[in-house]
């Protein structure tokens, strides 16, 4: 089953009224949602409520994903559309923002680094935020070098594990476990820096 | 016992860990060890953002917002949820007593139409009257009379109302109907094809008149109609 057959087989049963298969897709796409929409939008509470709204939309939507597209597509879609609604209806209230600062209007040419989620936050919560960085930092570096190149080649290329394993030239099943294990080492170092 | 949460653990980590890189083999059953454990695929989700958000040099501050949006999506009525009521089954009792009230208001419609059937029969059931229609047997009203009296032609006697006449015994008088057409309005010969003289002259030349070509470019053929005559 591909990734995006998996994708359907949740919606199907999100349809059917089964919100934990919802809840699944929200935490597969909530990072990326606001990620994207933190393209558009530089204000963070901003950006956290479109992302609320986009979910909610697809959420009451769902009856109408026909599913000829994948859906990561679909509320990808949504996301962009809430985003450049929302810029325009700032633009109208009077809170001026170019909508060609970025690409243009039509396209989905993202307007600004997505430097808009470094929230400031509390000095308290700035501190455990740096602390967790450097745990990642200290725990990506202690990995194994074979375990490293991975999950590296996974997320800052974003090859596929087909891809991996002909880099690597190891079989699939050992990229797999590869990225697997060094997830799971990075989790247990970074285990005491996580704040609730 | 530890280890074996452990070992649930570590194989949820790694279901969890493929079906994030999108690079899962999941069949239904381990869509449904995902689902059996949202909790944990939430915890292990957000640490994976964690590590690639930090790897790719992206801010870290994203938010978890199932909690919200779950919030949110308990505020949506039912009828706008996607499922739209097509899935609630009533329990077995509740669907037993509805099938009950609808078998019984139709034995109530079925009981109800024959009653009206049946008093309908019983207080409008007249002798009917050979050779009469339904509301000819309903017998005449003093006005049906009065018509009736002044359709056979009688003088009506002085200081007498239609009322009075007609509540007199009367022979009706019988007219009969006749499919010969009628003579009174005679047709000329020229229109009924009696006479070989062709057509009205007069009309022939009205008509070229009324017509401002035969009436400009023809006056001999009027004349030449007139000469018919």
């Amino acid at each position: 089953m591909s990734a995006e057959e998996n994708d359907k087989a949740l919606v199907a049963r999100a349809r059917k009224g089964d919100r934990r298969a919802f809840d699944l897709l929200v935490l597969k796409y909530q990072h990326r949602v606001q990620r994207l929409i933190a393209r558009y939008i530089r204000d963070p509470e901003q950006v956290f409520d479109l992302a609320q709204e986009t979910f909610i939309k697809a959420y009451r939507a769902l009856d109408r994903f026909r599913g000829d597209s994948a859906f990561y597509t679909w509320i990808y879609r949504i996301a962009v559309n809430t985003a450049k609604n929302q810029l325009a209806s700032d633009a109208r209230g009077g809170f001026m923002v170019s909508l060609n600062s970025g690409g243009s209007d039509e396209s989905d040419e993202p307007m600004m680094e997505p430097e808009a989620l470094r929230d400031g936050g509390t000095p308290d919560a700035l501190a455990a935020t740096e602390e967790l960085e450097a745990a990642i930092d200290r725990a990506i570096s202690d990995l194994p070098e074979d375990l490293r190149a991975a999950l590296t080649l996974r997320e800052m290329e974003g090859l596929s594990y087909d891809e991996i394993a002909a880099v690597m030239d190891c079989p699939i099943g050992t990229v797999r476990s590869r990225i697997f294990r060094a997830r799971e080492a990075i989790e247990q170092s970074i285990e005491p820096f996580k704040g609730g | 016992m530890k280890q074996r949460q452990a070992n649930e653990s570590k194989t949820l980590r790694g279901t969890v860990s493929d079906w994030w890189d999108d690079e899962s083999r999941a069949d239904d059953q381990e869509i449904d060890a995902l689902l059996a454990d949202v909790d944990g695929v939430r915890s292990h989700t957000r640490d994976f953002d964690l590590i690639g958000g930090r790897l790719r040099g992206e801010p870290l501050a994203t938010r978890d917002l199932l909690d919200s949006i779950n919030a949110q999506l308990d505020e949506i009525p039912d009828a706008e949820r996607p499922c739209g009521g097509k899935v609630v089954s009533l329990p077995r009792v509740r669907s037993w007593q509805n099938r009950r009230v609808w078998q019984g208001a139709v034995a109530a419609s079925l009981f109800a139409a024959v009653t009206a059937v049946g008093l309908t029969l019983s207080t409008g059931e007249r002798a009917p009257v050979d050779g009469q229609a339904p509301m000819q047997a309903e017998g005449q009203t003093d006005n049906d009379r009065a018509v009736m009296a002044s359709l056979n032609a009688q003088e009506l006697p002085e200081g007498a109302s239609p009322a009075t006449v007609a509540a007199k015994p009367q022979q009706s008088r019988v007219i009969e109907a006749s499919t010969a057409p009628s003579t009174a309005t005679k047709l000329p010969d020229w229109a009924t094809g009696r006479s070989n003289s062709g057509p009205d002259p007069y009309v022939v030349t009205h008509y070229r008149m009324a017509s401002p070509e035969f009436g400009t470019t023809g006056p001999e053929a009027r004349a030449a109609t007139f000469d018919r005559k």
